[in-house]
């Protein structure tokens, strides 16, 4: 009987599992099975003994995190940048878009292009061309501030500066696709409801705080509530070629993924890194679940599960 | 309840009138097909890792002898890529399977990334028959005891005797651990005279004398007349700084002031410390020193482009002009020593055994070989001659960096007292080294090795300091007034005085094992 139900059930919905077969061996595969790796945080991994056999050691893998400070400096950089980065991608991409929507189609393409461009360049180039910037000796930056009879900055020694120089990095790249995600919710956007306001007598101004914003809420909301669930996982490559893995700035740069990178490649032991690697995912499932408490609570349609 | 659930099906029947009658037989076969295909998936998962889960036992090979034919792996570091690689490969193979009826498959991996590489590569218990190992770069201590090779002393007198017998009993000390030998030590400088470089056309130009320069600090004339002189030129290239032990009379192999008849182990940061980096800031901010140290990687871009006049070698080993030479773009150097040479011992550059080795016995063969024959040492340093080296007079050589295989790395193959010598490098290379060797002076600590098995997280948290603080303070990039005291007291945070009395009192054990009370310097 019960087995009859199931075999209904897939079988009505033979095609959409079928589709998201690749996917859940995917996910099955890579997230699932190793997950039972995550022992090894409590062991101390000798090659030889292997992963069962190891001794285990409790917590004292995680010893080495918060003894020191690093475990809260870490964690602090990886939420706030990353919450920088949402609020200051949303508002500018969606700037852009309404702004692209606004001005005449003729050069249209040549704007979208120019923004999309850094999407595709990876962070070693994008690290190379900041360097051009920020160098000590040869960058444009200090080239200009002696130019103008300033004191050159030796940027890449310099910890309080960075906040604001990932932020504009991360922007820089980030901008075009997302400002091409909200571009194309306007367009899809009844072209009805532009024609009333303005037979209504609506100004520019009026059209897109009355009709553009409020149309394009729900894909705001859907996007903010995805960015909340990587919100515990840095962008390694940002954070580990822009500033050129340089010490001075480790207290403003660094966060969990550059610090386990550090941890397994320089330390060299595996049990310690994913101690740290498993902290992350901790945390960050408690703040997926936090944040989805949150959503539920003000609107529950909105929320992920 | 059962009333119930046949309402529910009934219901699930309705709707599911509209599905094709094929489509809803296969139904319940595709459930039992999810089930099976992410088994596999798993199965396969599983089954890959199964070396990392469970470990891999060693393998003992069926015939020690050389009736089989075997393929060996080695790692090792290197420079650049070679072109040739293949050709040498091919070469290599020609005489190992002659005489021991084996081939090898050489895996260089460059200096900057083989840590991390070889780390990832251990750890997953990748096949591999020879590793390069030292005390610098991929700890060999750190990874016997993970595990990562195997313990060789049972294997040595039968299948490698002739290597067994060509380096000193000093030399074997250095590598083994706890009674086991997992180091096979490479014959090279073993000794250390931290030196300073010039470009001989600055130092020619400006009138210096390097048999004059006695410290580090009478080099300063030296590099004020440079910044006047020139313009594009860094008097003093550096990446890490120039801060050493031995230069401020303290220890080389426990920090302790040579002198110190209570064997006090030091902290992190010393006066003398100080006093360098407070050197270092002084050239930095008069600049003499680089600015982009923050953004250069490895130590030989502080004088790869040919545009510093002087640097820092803390090795300063006989023939290093020459290699220096092929480096810094091709400018003579001369080399002006700052202290008599130190005994460092000869883990700076070894191989082992790894246990993943289905051959090992063979390997040591092939080591055995390497180490004693010739024509396989050469063709390993320098390539193959005619094509990448020609034989010039007597044992000398030259080289053509651009032939398409060149290692500039005599040291990482076996034994240079088989090598040929490149152009530039003093006849008497080889007899330098092998009597700075012999007569270098020897720590009164050498033979104590320190356990940080107890220490672990402090260690490691220590080694996050340096890397936040020690390169900028060491190549005054920061001024050591502001951030030496934030430094130490970082490195006190991050437990640096557990580790110093963990090592006293492991000093103190080793003393009174050796019936050590004082030293003999003592007064």
């Amino acid at each position: 009987m019960r087995r009859n139900k199931v075999a209904r059930f897939i079988g009505k919905n033979i095609e959409l599992f079928t589709f998201s077969l690749p996917a859940v061996i995917y996910i099955f595969v890579m997230a699932y099975v190793p997950m039972f790796g995550a022992v090894i945080a409590f062991k101390n991994y000798e090659y030889d003994k292997g992963i069962l056999g190891s001794d285990w050691v409790g917590f004292k893998n995680f010893e080495f995190l918060f003894e020191s400070e690093n475990a809260f400096r870490i964690t602090r950089n990886t939420i706030l940048y990353n919450i920088s980065y949402m609020l200051m991608t949303t508002l500018f991409a969606l700037l852009v878009a309404i702004l692209l929507h606004e001005i005449s189609k003729k050069w249209l393409k040549l704007y979208q292009t120019a923004m999309i461009l850094p999407f595709f360049l990876s962070w070693v180039v994008v690290s190379y061309i900041t360097m051009a910037f920020l160098d000590h000796q040869n960058g444009f930056l200090n080239g200009w501030l002696t130019a103008l009879g300033f004191e050159k900055v030796q940027w890449y020694f310099d910890a309080h500066v960075w906040p604001y120089i990932l932020n504009v990095v991360h922007l820089w790249k980030s901008i075009g696709f997302s400002a091409l995600v909200y571009f194309a919710g306007i367009l899809g956007i009844d072209a009805e409801l532009y024609e009333a306001a303005r037979i209504d007598g609506a100004r520019r101004w009026q059209m897109i705080r009355n009709v553009t914003i409020p149309q394009l809420t729900p894909l705001i909301v859907i996007l903010l509530i995805l960015s909340v669930g990587n919100m515990f996982r840095g962008d390694f490559g940002l954070h580990y070629f822009i500033p050129n893995n340089n010490g001075m700035t480790y207290s403003t740069t660094d966060i969990i993924d550059t610090y386990i990178y550090r941890a397994l490649s320089t330390i060299g032991d595996v049990s310690m890194a994913s101690a740290v690697g498993l902290y992350q995912s901790f945390v960050g499932f408690v703040l997926v679940v936090a944040a989805n408490f949150t959503v539920r609570r003000i609107n529950e349609e909105n929320s992920l599960f | 309840m059962a009333a119930g659930q046949d309402g529910s099906s009934a219901q699930a029947r309705k709707r599911g009138a509209g599905v094709h009658p094929l489509i809803a037989a296969g139904a319940a076969k595709l459930g039992r097909v999810l089930l099976a295909v992410l088994g596999l998936a798993a199965a396969a998962v599983i089954g890959g890792c199964s070396s990392a889960l469970f470990g891999s036992d060693l393998e003992e090979a069926a015939q020690p002898g050389t009736d089989n034919p075997v393929e060996l792996i080695w790692y090792y570091p290197e420079y650049e890529a070679n072109a040739d690689l293949g050709l040498v490969n091919e070469e290599v193979n020609r005489i190992v399977k002659a005489k021991i009826n084996a081939t090898v498959r050489l895996k260089p991996i460059d200096f900057g990334s083989y840590e991390q590489k070889m780390n990832t590569l251990a750890a997953s218990n990748a096949p591999a028959d020879v590793i390069w190992t030292s005390n610098w770069l991929f700890s060999w201590t750190d990874n016997a005891k993970r595990g990562v090779f195997r313990p060789v002393q049972d294997l040595l007198p039968e299948f490698a005797p002739r290597l067994l017998a060509s380096l000193p009993e000093r030399f074997w000390d250095d590598g083994r651990l706890g009674g086991d030998q997992y180091g096979i030590p490479n014959y090279q400088i073993a000794a250390m005279r931290p030196s300073l470089v010039v470009q001989k056309r600055f130092a020619d130009k400006y009138g210096l004398d390097a048999g004059s320069i006695r410290r580090i600090e009478d080099i300063e004339p030296f590099l004020k007349r440079v910044k006047e002189g020139e313009s594009g030129i860094v008097p003093f290239g550096t990446t890490r700084g120039f801060y050493m032990n031995m230069l401020y009379g303290i220890d080389w192999r426990v920090p302790v002031y040579l002198d110190d008849p209570s064997h006090t182990v030091l902290p992190d940061v010393t006066p003398e410390m100080k006093r360098n980096f407070e050197l270092v800031r002084s050239w930095y901010v008069k600049g003499y020193v680089n600015e982009d140290s923050a953004t250069l990687r490895e130590a030989s871009d502080a004088y790869s482009k040919g545009n510093a006049a002087a640097w820092f070698d803390p090795t300063g080993k006989p023939g290093s002009e020459a290699e220096f030479k092929a480096m810094d773009g091709g400018y003579d150097v001369l080399l002006a020593p700052l202290t008599s040479p130190y005994y460092t011992g000869a883990a700076s550059s070894m191989n082992a055994i790894s246990r993943t080795s289905k051959n090992p016995e063979r390997a040591l063969m092939f080591l055995e070989l390497v180490h004693t024959d010739k024509e396989l040492y050469n063709l390993l340093v320098y390539g193959i001659e005619g094509k990448h080296y020609v034989r010039t007079t007597g044992s000398f050589i030259r080289i053509d960096p651009e032939a398409g295989y060149y290692t500039n790395t005599d040291w990482v193959f076996g034994d240079i007292r088989n090598e040929y010598l490149p152009e530039g490098s003093p006849a008497d290379k080889l007899e330098q080294t092998v009597r700075i060797n012999e007569e270098a002076r020897l720590s009164f600590y050498n033979g104590f090795v320190f356990d940080g098995d107890s220490v672990k997280a402090e260690l490691a948290n220590v080694r996050a300091v340096n890397e936040e603080y020690y390169g900028s303070l060491a190549t005054g990039s920061v001024d050591p007034e502001e951030y030496l005291p934030i430094y130490e007291e970082q490195l006190k945070k991050a437990g640096s005085d557990t580790i110093a009395a963990e090592k006293q009192r492991q000093l103190n054990e080793w003393l009174a094992s050796k019936g050590l009370k004082r030293h003999p310097n003592a007064p």
